[in-house]
């Protein structure tokens, strides 16, 4: 068998970490996906959440492959990154469901479109700062797992 | 008639042709002075690009047949997620800044050329090409290099 490039690592682990997100809302009612009931956001607001981070990290992967600079910092503190994630939240709260998982995928397509172009050399964690590469797997995952605590705390 | 798009692109061809000038022959040090607003040449064009950025997801999601991400927002909201972002790019040399605005510019445009049939109307903060902004800003560093005999 054909070994696969990091590129290829990269898109399979991001796919699988997307399909994580997607069974973690499967059977969800709108209604239900609306409830703020995690820590003040609802399922949108996490699926939101997802969508505005890959949208940014799609412009970052773009940016490392040319040969740039990271234009996220590593010392971004936590109160702005909490103000900046409620901020972009709170402004797409008005959304259709149908959109939100529309723009979910298109901004995860633009980030798989940018990693499977973006040179093997310029694949590499160490040149990331605040939107990591890898980080995009696990930012899906955390999320995944925090819908599944709370259908299982509400029983849906 | 002119075609809406086309016409959008052509103002924003020419809003892309008078940042280049405004900026033309700078180095990074001149660019990277602030000027007494605080910002310098660099956090001017962080800033274009970073618009330029949301604007292609913005495009894109409109010409899918989405609602507007980014509303009719307060200026304090505004002017706060502009100094953020700003703040975060300070550091980026002067060349790769100019290069991350080509990029972002070219996906703009690159989203706008395969939808022809965008609706326009749908757009509110973030709007299509961003041309007056793009202006404006070219304006401010004109007025800035002059005052600076730069």
């Amino acid at each position: 068998m054909r070994a696969l490039t990091t590129n290829q690592q990269l898109i399979t682990e991001l796919e699988r970490s997307r399909g994580q997100v997607l069974r973690a809302i499967d059977g969800l009612t709108n209604e239900q996906l609306s409830i703020p009931g995690i820590e003040g956001w609802s399922v949108r607001d996490h699926l939101l959440h997802l969508t505005i981070w890959d949208e940014m990290r799609f412009f970052e992967i773009s940016r490392i492959a040319r040969g740039g600079r990271a234009g996220f910092p590593n010392d971004f503190s936590e109160t702005d990154v909490d103000w900046l994630n409620d901020r972009t939240v709170e402004m797409r709260r008005r959304l259709s469901l149908p959109q939100i998982l529309a723009d979910l995928a298109y901004a995860r397509d633009m980030v798989l479109q940018a990693v499977a172009i973006c040179p093997d050399e310029r694949i590499d964690d160490s040149l990331y700062e605040g939107i990591g590469l890898g980080g995009a797997a696990e930012h899906d995952r955390a999320h995944a797992e925090t819908i599944r605590s709370w259908r299982k705390k509400e029983r849906m | 008639m002119t075609d809406p798009v086309a016409q959008l692109i052509a103002e924003f061809d020419a809003a892309t042709e008078r940042v280049a000038s405004a900026i033309a022959g700078l180095k990074d040090e001149h660019a990277s002075r602030p000027a007494d607003d605080g910002w310098s040449v660099k956090d001017q064009l962080n800033h274009l690009t970073c618009w330029h950025e949301m604007r292609f997801f913005e495009v894109s999601r409109i010409a899918r047949g989405g609602a507007a991400s980014f509303p009719l927002t307060d200026e304090v909201g505004v002017e706060s997620l502009n100094n953020q972002i700003v703040n975060n790019r300070r550091s980026l040399a002067l060349t790769q800044v100019v290069a991350d605005l080509q990029f972002a510019r070219g996906k703009v445009k690159e989203a706008l050329l395969s939808a022809p049939d965008i609706s326009l109307s749908s757009f509110r903060e973030v709007g299509p090409v961003g041309a007056s902004h793009d202006i404006s800003h070219a304006e401010l560093i004109e007025a800035w290099r002059k005052k600076e005999g730069i």
